[in-house]
């Protein structure tokens, strides 16, 4: 299995790039369904809330979707997620799982959990979704947790970049990559369709 | 099920947020439009913004999504409003539907929220479909 795990604070767009992600994969790797009728496309969605919004979401794609709500999986349920995970490798040993972490959890904590305690596994991926219009209010409130999700990300979004002016995006940008200078970098704006080629960099490596 | 400190015990280098989680079967007398229920619901998250800008609170995200025979997808993050829908929303007339919504926000209490939240939800349908909403 290969897996790719979301983060970024709440709001920053993860459910938007995950929905382009999958069609992505659809279309380049026709992993909807497998001969055998198993989806080789697996979402994790993990929210705080009772609720579960985001799964709707996905699922009214047509997305296979496991759901781990009201905990976050970088602490509370983060058993849960190895065993869903494991289940799901038992199960339907699909060739890509999305992990959609809460908007709150660490994705290093997450990333180390599954290293450690998962099977079947190819390739990790840490996706980071940076939210571009909010950067200066979250670095100013909350710096301690934007860095840390940031920081150790194999690859950062940085979404939005429709709401700032130019130059505000490279400030931006040269924030977040002071913060993370090894990772793979990518300004998008996923209220409109992303290059499909920025994905396949991002995301499967140019495979 | 855990308690809101357990949920973000993770989270200690920042406040803890209060969050309204809620589902509703909402149950109109008669069809309406979809536009109608687009607008309520755009009008409440306009609300909750408003409330949170005015007392100085910070927005996790605002989430909202309507499931039945065609779906709505709205959020926000105190700023503008992303409106995404199934491709038959426009033109749906319904009568029945679930309602899923979330508000995360920072600085407030989850009691505080959970009464300004509720309170504006049923002000917005109220206004929006007058005499036409069961469900609350």
């Amino acid at each position: 299995m290969h897996i790719l795990l979301f983060g970024g604070f709440l709001g920053s767009g993860k459910t938007s790039i995950i929905l382009q992600v999958a069609r992505y994969l659809t279309a380049e790797f026709s992993v909807q369904q497998l001969a055998s009728g198993k989806p080789s496309l697996v979402i994790i969605e993990n929210e705080v809330g009772e609720t579960g919004i985001d799964d709707k979401i996905l699922k009214a794609e047509g997305l296979n979707v496991r759901e781990l709500i009201a905990g976050c999986i970088c602490c509370t349920l983060n058993a849960e997620l190895t065993v869903c995970l494991n289940k799901i490798q038992e199960e339907l040993s699909p060739e890509w799982v999305i992990i959609e972490t809460t908007g709150m959890a660490f994705p290093h904590t997450i990333a180390e959990t599954i290293t450690k305690y998962g099977k079947g596994i190819d390739s990790l991926k840490t996706i980071v979704v940076a939210d571009a219009e909010r950067w200066d209010d979250l670095s100013a409130i909350m710096p301690g947790l934007i860095e840390e999700q940031i920081t150790g990300a194999n690859v950062i979004l940085l979404n939005k970049i429709d709401c700032l002016e130019p130059e505000q995006v490279k400030e931006v940008s040269e924030d977040i990559k002071g913060i993370n200078p090894s990772g793979l970098f990518y300004a998008i704006s996923a209220h409109e369709e992303v290059d499909p080629q920025i994905w396949g960099k991002a995301v499967t490596n140019g495979e | 099920m855990v308690s809101d400190q357990d949920l973000l015990k993770c989270s200690t280098k920042h406040s803890e947020p209060a969050i309204f989680s809620e589902t509703y079967s909402l149950a109109l007398l008669e069809k309406v439009k979809s536009e109608r229920v687009t607008q309520a619901l755009t009008q409440w998250i306009e609300e909750i913004r408003d409330w949170t800008s005015a007392k100085a609170y910070f927005v996790g995200h605002i989430k909202v999504f309507v499931e039945g025979q065609e779906n709505l997808w709205l959020s926000s993050t105190g700023r503008r409003i992303s409106c995404q829908q199934s491709q038959g929303w426009s033109e749906w007339s319904l009568d029945s539907a679930t309602l899923c919504v979330t508000v995360i926000v920072f600085g407030t209490t989850k009691e505080a929220l959970q009464v300004t939240a509720e309170e504006s939800l049923k002000t917005c349908f109220k206004t929006s479909l007058p005499n036409m909403i069961n469900g609350f």
